[in-house]
């Protein structure tokens, strides 16, 4: 009797737990589909807010041939720039910056950042986090091997059915 | 024999000399670049692919203080598009530049940019040319070439410049790699001597030889040659074994370029032992560990590290 009670309580809590998730993955959900509220793809606000353990900067080992310079720090895709002015980014600091250029369908962000060589002795980590009108569509962190740059990617969807929905 | 097999068996035997004759119209059709040392033509090997054909005059091992051009140099820098060179001084009697001066071809310093490491030598400050023995300044010598390489075939430009991306992270990789090695020999028994003033560049970014200002301890100068600082002079050999035994040194080294009867002489009248083999003006045989710069650099770094921690 005793573990049924046990075994029905658990079920309980456990229960609890899982709709919880649900709910709050839908709250999020709703909140970047805006199922409630329709709105085109060129309404939708993306921002990256990205936060080093390092300054990026430009080094004696960067690409300096004169047409084109390695940015200390680059967000591009299909190799054009989606960010639109050079960040200042501060160690442990969060910098927000608007990104430009996202597509329907697959988005692939290429994310690289110079590791200064006075970083050389330990591993760097960069966190990016893009948002979509203030709601977490896509986060990852990155990080460097010592002495090395920091180059990985951030990968999501925009889904091509709720923009076709909305510009009716 | 069928009519399809007798169209096939054609189409072989027609293709196959076609093919061979197109892919001789591009290999002869690549640009060609002619560097006069070792590591300046795997820079650009590694810069170029397979679009243009690198050729060094110097073979690994040779000097290039004291060489001497011969006329099967002087006929392949008369086919160059492009000639390369250290500069700095390190082609003795300035041979790279009077060879393609010579054939009317136009000759690009690597070193260009670059902050020389000084030495004073009978009133003179001399520029030492070793600079590739930072990696720090292989990425300068590396950003030379692809400059140029890109005016001469700007039709190749992003696969210049994703080569040359690529080994710039494998440079900076490979300075951090060695500040982890090196760190292994205590700061105090980091004392680098070596065949001759090879090694200033190297000492000065891992600070080897903290008692002679992070410069190479060396018995000969700058150069094998007869320059104003090069060559052995008596009291560049006293200094050389008074620091050894002030420093309480582990090993001398020998120079895969350089006869190592004076450095062993050093070692046997200091009463240590020769650590081992390096590369300084050249690198190793195709084959070898040290074919490559990074390779080469390895190589060094491993010899050293085993003989002084």
């Amino acid at each position: 009797m005793r573990i049924i009670a046990a075994v029905l309580v658990w079920v309980v809590i456990i229960g609890l737990v899982v709709s919880f998730q649900n709910y709050s993955k839908a709250q999020s959900q709703k909140l970047w589909h805006g199922q409630d509220t329709p709105i085109e793809l060129s309404q939708i606000l993306y921002t990256l807010e990205l936060t080093a353990t390092f300054a990026p900067a430009s080094d004696s080992f960067a690409l300096t041939v004169s047409e084109v310079k390695s940015e200390p720090l680059q967000i591009t895709m299909a190799g054009k720039s989606l960010i639109s002015a050079a960040l200042d980014l501060q160690p442990g600091k969060p910098q927000l910056t608007d990104l430009d250029g996202i597509v329907v369908g697959h988005n692939e962000l290429l994310v690289k950042a110079l590791v200064p060589q006075s970083y050389s002795g330990t591993s760097q980590a960069l966190r990016a986090v893009v948002y979509a009108n203030g709601a977490i569509i896509a986060q990852e962190t990155f990080w460097s091997v010592p002495g090395g740059d920091i180059t990985g990617t951030l990968n999501f969807e925009v889904k091509k059915e709720r923009v076709q929905h909305d510009s009716h | 024999m069928s009519f399809w097999k007798f169209i096939l068996l054609s189409i072989f035997f027609l293709a196959s000399p076609a093919l061979t004759l197109v892919y001789a119209y591009e290999a002869e059709n690549r640009l060609l670049i002619i560097a006069s040392t070792t590591q300046v033509a795997d820079f650009a090997r590694v810069i170029t692919g397979d679009r243009c054909e690198v050729r060094c005059v110097l073979a690994p091992g040779a000097d290039p203080h004291t060489y001497e051009p011969t006329p099967d140099d002087i006929a392949l820098v008369m086919k160059a598009d492009l000639c390369l060179q250290n500069g700095l001084g390190l082609e003795g009697k300035n041979w790279m530049s009077n060879l393609a001066k010579g054939a009317g071809k136009k000759v690009i310093v690597c070193t260009d940019g670059i902050e020389p490491l000084a030495t004073a030598a009978e009133g003179q400050q001399i520029a030492d040319p070793h600079a590739w023995f930072s990696p720090a300044n292989a990425a300068a010598y590396v950003n030379n070439i692809t400059r140029e390489i890109l005016t001469l075939d700007p039709s190749g430009k992003d696969y210049y410049l994703a080569r040359s991306s690529f080994y710039l992270d494998q440079l900076r990789l490979l300075d951090s790699w060695i500040k982890e090695q090196v760190n292994l020999i205590l700061p105090d028994k980091r004392v680098l001597v070596t065949g001759h003033d090879a090694f200033n560049y190297f000492c000065r970014e891992y600070r080897f030889n903290p008692a002679n200002n992070y410069m190479s301890l060396a018995p000969v100068g700058w150069s094998t040659g007869s320059e104003v600082g090069a060559g052995m002079t008596p009291q560049r050999r006293k200094q050389v074994v008074d620091g050894l035994k002030k420093a309480g040194a582990r090993a001398v080294f020998v120079e895969t370029s350089i006869n190592p009867k004076l450095i062993r002489e050093i070692a046997a009248q200091a009463g240590i032992v020769v650590g081992g083999e390096l590369y300084s003006d050249s690198m190793g045989d195709a084959g070898t560990d040290a074919q490559s710069y990074i390779g080469m650099m390895q190589a060094n770094v491993l010899t050293i590290v085993e003989a002084l921690r």
